[in-house]
């Protein structure tokens, strides 16, 4: 895989060599570039938000812990990522903080006692919520570079689900 | 560029469309029904993107680019692993395709490479591949 550096410095770049191009395939201008700053910044809550889920699930329940690692390992490279090419601090330090989550997927109020089933269930219903998130920020993005990032994130979300959907089996 | 990104998609559907032909072929339906049942399950799913990258490229007023004459097949292909192998690495490679054209598309036709780029990172892991940080992103 390529070095995070490699990737980020076109992220936000908000043209290619197809800006200007007359069916309009990726519009390149200063606008765009400002809502796809404000669309990484979207994407860095909306990942943070599920791995902080995703911890506290590991850490409520040892056992889920070792399935659930791997997928807390994407999300921190993704938020590395993306911090990297918005300029925000390490996401990992703590944004969102999970001592102020107290909601589950749906806005129900997070139960600690839930058994590790549910928990696990839980996880995956927001991974594929965020996957759909991931995906929408890719489709609405002005830069190409920025939109393959975003749709290569909702897919390595995916394959998580996947290795989740396995380890649950 | 959206039109020549989709016919490099084309070009690769019809590679994957044969490949998976091929791979169908090598496979025994009665004694590796599930390998047998997600090949065709994929080679289902490529001919319906290669039709549907057809009709856009007709859409747009151009030629849609044809099937080559003869592709090379990965060998070896005599055992499941290796069918499974040379599955997983036509889904890395769809992934990849489907990465440049998110990039060179929009509105529509963006969306539908996205779903495709998750479609192939996912059935790439069904096959064995490897899971990635950024299927497709490379």
């Amino acid at each position: 895989m390529a070095p995070a550096a490699l990737v980020v410095a076109p992220l936000l770049a908000g043209c290619d060599d197809d800006a200007g191009s007359s069916d309009g395939v990726v519009t390149a201008t200063g606008d765009g570039t400002s809502a796809d700053v404000a669309r990484v910044d979207e994407a860095l809550a909306a990942i943070g938000t599920a791995r902080t889920q995703a911890a506290a699930a590991g850490t409520t329940h040892a056992t889920l812990a070792p399935a659930l690692a791997p997928l807390l390992a994407v999300h921190d490279a993704h938020l590395d990522l993306l911090a990297d090419a918005s300029g925000a601090d390490d996401p990992t330090d703590g944004t969102p903080s999970a001592t102020t989550d107290t909601t589950g997927p749906a806005g129900t109020p997070a139960d600690p006692v839930l058994d590790p089933a549910a928990a696990l269930a839980a996880v995956r219903t927001t991974e594929t919520t965020l996957a759909g998130t991931l995906t929408d920020l890719a489709v609405a993005a002005d830069s190409g570079p920025l939109a393959r990032t975003l749709a290569a994130m909702a897919a390595g979300v995916d394959q998580q689900l996947l290795l989740l959907a396995r380890a649950s089996a | 560029m959206t039109t020549a990104a989709l016919q490099t998609a084309l070009e690769a559907e019809h590679a994957a469309v044969w490949l998976y032909a091929l791979l169908g072929a090598r496979t025994s339906a009665s004694t590796e029904s599930e390998l047998h049942a997600a090949l065709t399950s994929a080679y289902v799913a490529h001919r319906a993107r290669r039709d549907t990258l057809t009709a856009l490229v007709i859409d747009d007023g151009e030629e849609p680019v044809a099937a080559a004459a003869s592709y090379v097949a990965p060998t070896p292909l005599t055992t499941s692993e290796e069918v499974r192998t040379a599955a997983a690495a036509a889904e890395t490679a769809a992934a990849a395709t489907y990465g440049f054209v998110v990039a060179s598309t929009s509105g529509e036709r963006r969306r539908t490479a996205v779903a495709a780029l998750r479609d192939a990172a996912v059935r790439g892991l069904g096959f064995g591949g490897a899971a990635e940080d950024l299927p497709g992103g490379d």
